[in-house]
């Protein structure tokens, strides 16, 4: 089993290589257990509050999934990263529906 | 218009037409990438059969026959097999991997597993950005494999995607 002590490393911001726009605040990992029943990663990349509707794209952030994958990958982590990205104000728990 | 465009269409319709406080819903936008997720199968799924069959008006209905046999899972873990060889560096089967089939392979499996998370996972909440980054993803993996379709690796990819398990024995 891999440690959370060793994604996190592997993840670290100033490891992944990010390009500076749009800003990442925070990138978390947590264990995850994925619809086929393999261990696997969900990966949050928290983006500044100022990331405009135009940078939220898959062409503007491709780059950080691929780096994210490149980490784990140099990491020797063999558990599939989900990527999901929120602005720092809808971090997870802060934007349930009503 | 094909069925994986008219899921595509849906998808954004589903995420553009609600506006204000509390909106989209969760409900449109779980539907939204239900149908992204099944936009890239079906389109997959039709190019394997097209493929196999051939293209004519009067294959219709073998098409169809043969498009009830593709599962989920197999051709989940055939686009792994793509991954890690390429993260390996290795070939498959002896072709190279290009980078756009990996990126297909990826959307494949992402979209897969955020199209269970939405229909399954309740305590999965979902934002407009969600569906619209995932809408780009599909769209630049059907974009790179139309660059890719005829290549042979891409004729195997396609063949591994309806008889992984099988083939996976030679």
């Amino acid at each position: 089993m891999v440690k959370q002590s060793a994604i996190e490393a592997a993840l670290r911001l100033d490891r992944l290589g990010l390009p500076e726009r749009p800003r990442i605040a925070e990138v978390r990992a947590e264990p995850h257990v994925d619809s086929a029943g393999e261990d696997a990663i969900r990966v949050w990349v928290i983006l500044g509050d100022e990331t405009q509707d135009d940078q939220m794209t898959w062409q503007q952030l491709k780059p950080v999934v691929e780096a994210v994958h490149g980490a784990l990958q140099r990491a020797e982590i063999d558990l599939w990263p989900y990527v999901r990205f929120r602005r720092e104000s809808e971090c997870p728990g802060a934007d349930e529906e009503e | 218009m094909a069925l994986w465009d008219s899921l595509l269409e849906q998808a954004r319709h589903l995420t553009d037409r609600e506006r204000g406080p509390g909106r989209p819903r969760q409900a449109s936008l779980r539907r939204a990438i239900s149908a992204a997720y099944y936009a890239l199968f079906h389109f997959l799924v039709g190019e394997a059969c097209s493929q196999v069959v051939g293209v004519a008006a009067d294959r219709r209905a073998v098409r169809a026959l043969l498009a009830r046999a593709f599962k989920h899972s197999e051709m989940r873990e055939a686009c792994r097999q793509i991954i890690r060889l390429s993260a390996a560096g290795q070939p498959f089967r002896g072709f190279q991997i290009p980078v756009e089939l990996v990126e297909v392979a990826r959307t494949l499996c992402d979209a897969q597993e955020e199209r269970h998370s939405a229909d399954y996972d309740l305590s999965a909440s979902y934002t407009r950005d969600d569906v619209n980054v995932l809408l780009g993803q599909v769209d630049q993996a059907i974009g790179n494999w139309v660059n890719i379709r005829d290549q042979p690796v891409a004729n195997l990819f396609l063949l591994h995607l309806l008889l992984h398990k099988k083939l996976a024995r030679y």
